[in-house]
């Protein structure tokens, strides 16, 4: 081998693969296809009265009414977050409390796996109706129902975790002699730690819909009191704002938690 | 020798690789899309070589070097960014009827019985069902599966599982057979045992030419009529070892003294490529 | 199973439990929830109200099967067309659907017709993800192998991409069986019925019959675990083969 061949880059980097705003990207397919959409839209309203189908722009009047002008919606919604981090919290705190300690012990698997998977498959939302009965019809079947269809989801991502914690990284600690405290500290709960991010980033999206659902039914506050206002105004136009609105704060809400996810666990392949 | 037919020649063959470098904090970790710089690896540098008809070569070289990579270039499953390849005088461009593949993970369709698995390319190239169940027969007996028939791949060892997978190439007769590290998801045992059986199966086929690529020089040296040993990344050829033994070979070929000679010839020519080996980019 | 009985056995004595405690009006009592329940059996009205939802359920639901396993195929092994449509999924996904409610009342009235309409995008996005995934995860191993015995891209498609994708199908029918059943029960809650199990709820929460309510709800609920295990078995009796796959574990929720 002579000595140019032993100088022979293993590679060379690339010029211009830095931190360049990426135009190209606004031509991708996700963009055309919504562009396609709204074009779609737009056409279809302008046969249609105002009440079935408003055109794109009386709905983009109507997002910025009812978030900067009235801020109605805002109100709105601030009503209902007080159930949505009551309820999430509780499921939260209870969740991954039940979750861990059914993934350690088999008895308290055994007792409680049936409820959870019951609550997990089955329709919650057939519930709400009863906590309204039991509860009133103010904050506290909000935050019930929030809870209920909260609370499987992170129990069983918990569990999930705690199952999986491989016996071997368990018998190197030991094999250390690492204490009982410490096998607990240094080596489940890191390996857990990911597991609870993604039961909070499941578990939110389903504690938002438990939320809207039981405003629906309550309907005299938040959200359930504006979307039936706007119903019995007639207002399509107000109602898809505020349908676009909450799909666009759950897009963005998961997607952040998910980068979280991801950036706090640098040691994980990606899913 | 130099009357005899080449079957495949590379010429000049060059494949690059872009991937990104990905960035260690916490903050850039959150805009990935951002934050990655992109940096080319060349994998494979003017790689030229000729196989000739009925020979057994094997390629080696260190992690990395490009040799998995030649050889998917050799079937057109990956494509090559230079350089070209001619098998029986015509180039490659797309994966070609006289080929047959074998590949490392074994690749068996879970969903097939064994049968079901070696039909697979007759399958695809419309044979009847009664013509394609006897060749599937015929070929599941010689790599010594018959019984195993309506087995799925997930009841089968690895070395069962194998042997499917030679079965599955060698019933649709190509003319060459490319093999990627066809041993090396099994344990040492195994692997020996497979090598004579390939022996065995090839002795019984012959004249079948073959590409063979492996890191165990023992294994070359075994199966081989000549070594190609690669340099490190970016690959090229560094030398050809013949390989002078006569067949049928047996189990004293390995314990003969030219064989430990050629093996150590082979250790050395390989350990000048293994110093500076470094592991950021996709191994070969 | 010694632990689930016993648990069960606590489960329902809490509830005899607390039914003395709190008065059989406010929490039937075990017993009288059965009465109720088989009462209304009897009468007719649980089987007719289940079976003007599940008319529902099977229009709108089998609908999102038909339309969802193509499509969510299709996007899964067209990259471009995936990489196109594949976010208008995940936004529906995370949508608290029941927003969507009170404008399908606007659109499309409180008849059987808008609850269909209701179910049926309440489930497609479920099921249309879980095909996407699978057709996309398909091991490059596998088509790797298609390709070097010249196989077409047809056959690529069809011996290959389809088979792997089988198990994905009957989870994404499981898991859509789940969401459908959910979505039934949130459109006769919210698109108000003059039928099916969500009126009964209404009704008899509205007369105060709370044993009945329990008993419906009961019911339901047993319902839509029994969908999601019937669906599990004929996959198990089906898939043999079933190679580890793992399904997003996300719930059939709202």
């Amino acid at each position: 081998m002579t000595a140019a061949d032993a100088q022979r880059p293993l590679h060379r980097e690339v010029r211009g693969g830095r931190a360049r705003f990426p135009w190209s990207r606004l031509l991708s397919p996700p963009l055309i296809s919504l562009a396609g959409l709204i074009a779609l839209w737009w056409v279809s309203s302008l046969a249609q009265p105002r009440h079935i189908l408003p055109t794109p722009f009386d709905v983009l009047g109507e997002i910025w009414r009812i978030t900067i002008v009235t801020g109605e919606l805002w109100a709105a919604l601030q009503i209902s977050l007080v159930s949505l981090l009551i309820g999430g919290g509780l499921a939260l705190v209870i969740g991954v409390t039940l979750g861990v300690l059914m993934g350690a012990q088999r008895t308290v698997e055994h007792a409680l796996d049936m409820y959870v998977i019951g609550l997990y498959v089955a329709p919650v939302s057939a519930l709400t109706p009863l906590f309204i009965f039991w509860l009133g019809i103010d904050l506290a079947p909000r935050v019930a129902t929030v809870f209920v269809f909260a609370v499987p989801q992170v129990i069983i991502t918990c569990f999930r975790g705690a199952r999986s914690t491989p016996r071997t990284h368990i018998q190197v600690a030991r094999a250390f002699r690492a204490s009982n405290r410490e096998i607990f500290t240094k080596v489940i709960v890191p390996h857990e730690i990911p597991y609870i991010v993604t039961a909070l980033r499941l578990g939110l999206g389903q504690a938002i819909k438990g939320m809207v659902l039981a405003e629906l039914l309550v309907s005299t506050t938040g959200l359930g009191l504006l979307l039936n206002t706007y119903s019995q105004l007639f207002d399509t136009a107000a109602l898809i704002a505020v349908v676009l609105i909450l799909m666009f704060i759950g897009v963005i809400g998961t997607a952040l938690v998910a980068r979280i996810e991801t950036a706090i666990t640098p040691w994980r392949k990606s899913p | 020798m130099p009357d005899q037919l080449v079957k495949l020649s590379v010429e000049g063959l060059h494949k690059t690789y872009r991937t990104k470098r990905p960035r260690d904090t916490f903050v850039r970790r959150l805009m990935p899309d951002l934050n990655s710089q992109t940096i080319e690896v060349v994998a494979i540098d003017d790689l030229s070589l000729e196989i000739r008809a009925g020979e057994f070569v094997s390629i080696v070289g260190p992690s990395g070097c490009g040799k998995t990579t030649a050889l998917r270039i050799m079937d057109a499953l990956v494509p090559a960014d230079g350089g070209r390849v001619l098998i029986n005088g015509t180039e490659v461009t797309a994966p070609r009827p006289e080929c047959g593949f074998i590949f490392q993970d074994f690749g068996l369709y879970p969903w097939r019985t064994v049968t079901a698995n070696v039909e697979f390319g007759l399958e695809l190239r419309g044979m009847p069902a009664t013509q394609r169940g006897q060749q599937a027969r015929k070929y599941i007996n010689l790599v010594g599966l018959e019984g195993f028939e309506s087995h799925y791949p997930h009841q089968l060892s690895g070395g069962m599982q194998q042997r499917v997978g030679i079965a599955r190439t060698l019933a649709i007769e190509p003319e060459i057979l490319l093999m990627d590290e066809p041993f090396g998801s099994l344990d040492a045992l195994t692997r020996r045992i497979m090598q004579f059986e390939l022996l065995r199966i090839l002795d019984s086929q012959r004249p079948t030419t073959a590409v063979f690529v492996t890191h165990d020089l023992e294994e070359a040296l075994l199966l081989s009529d000549r070594v190609v040993v690669m340099t490190r990344r970016p690959g090229r050829c560094k030398e050809i070892v013949d390989v002078p033994f006569p067949r049928p070979r047996g189990e004293e070929v390995i314990d003969s003294s030219d064989f430990i000679e050629l093996r150590r010839r082979l250790w050395e020519s390989l350990r000048e490529e293994q110093v500076g080996v470094t592991d950021e980019a996709p191994a070969s | 199973m010694r632990t689930r009985i016993i648990s069960l056995v606590v489960l329902i004595t809490a509830w005899w439990a607390g039914s003395a405690v709190a008065g059989d009006l406010v929490l039937p009592s075990p017993a009288t929830t059965l009465g109720r329940f088989i009462d209304l059996m009897v009468e007719g009205r649980l089987s007719l109200a289940l079976g003007i939802g599940l008319n529902a359920l099977a229009v709108g639901g089998g609908m999102a099967v038909l339309v969802g396993v193509p499509l969510g195929i299709l996007l899964g092994v067209r990259r471009r067309l995936g990489s196109a449509f594949d976010f208008y999924f995940s936004a529906l996904y995370v949508t608290p659907f029941s927003a969507v409610a009170p404008l399908f009342v606007l659109w499309f009235g409180i008849d059987a017709g808008s609850r269909m309409i209701f179910i049926f995008f309440f489930t497609l996005p479920q099921i249309v993800i879980v095909c996407y995934q699978g057709a996309r995860s398909t091991p490059e191993g596998l088509i790797e192998v298609a390709r070097s015995f010249q196989a077409r891209p047809r056959d690529v498609f069809f011996k290959t991409i389809l088979p792997f994708e089988v198990p994905f199908i009957f989870t994404a029918l499981r898991l859509g069986v789940g969401r459908a059943v959910q979505g039934m029960v949130i459109a006769e809650l919210l698109i108000s019925a003059t039928q099916g199990l969500g009126f009964l709820i209404t009704v008899y929460s509205a007369t105060l019959d709370i044993g009945a309510v329990l008993a419906v709800i009961l019911f339901i609920m047993m319902l839509g675990i029994v969908a999601s295990m019937l669906v599990q078995r004929i996959e198990d009796a089906i898939a043999p083969w079933r190679h580890g796959v793992t399904t997003s574990g996300e719930a059939s929720g709202a």
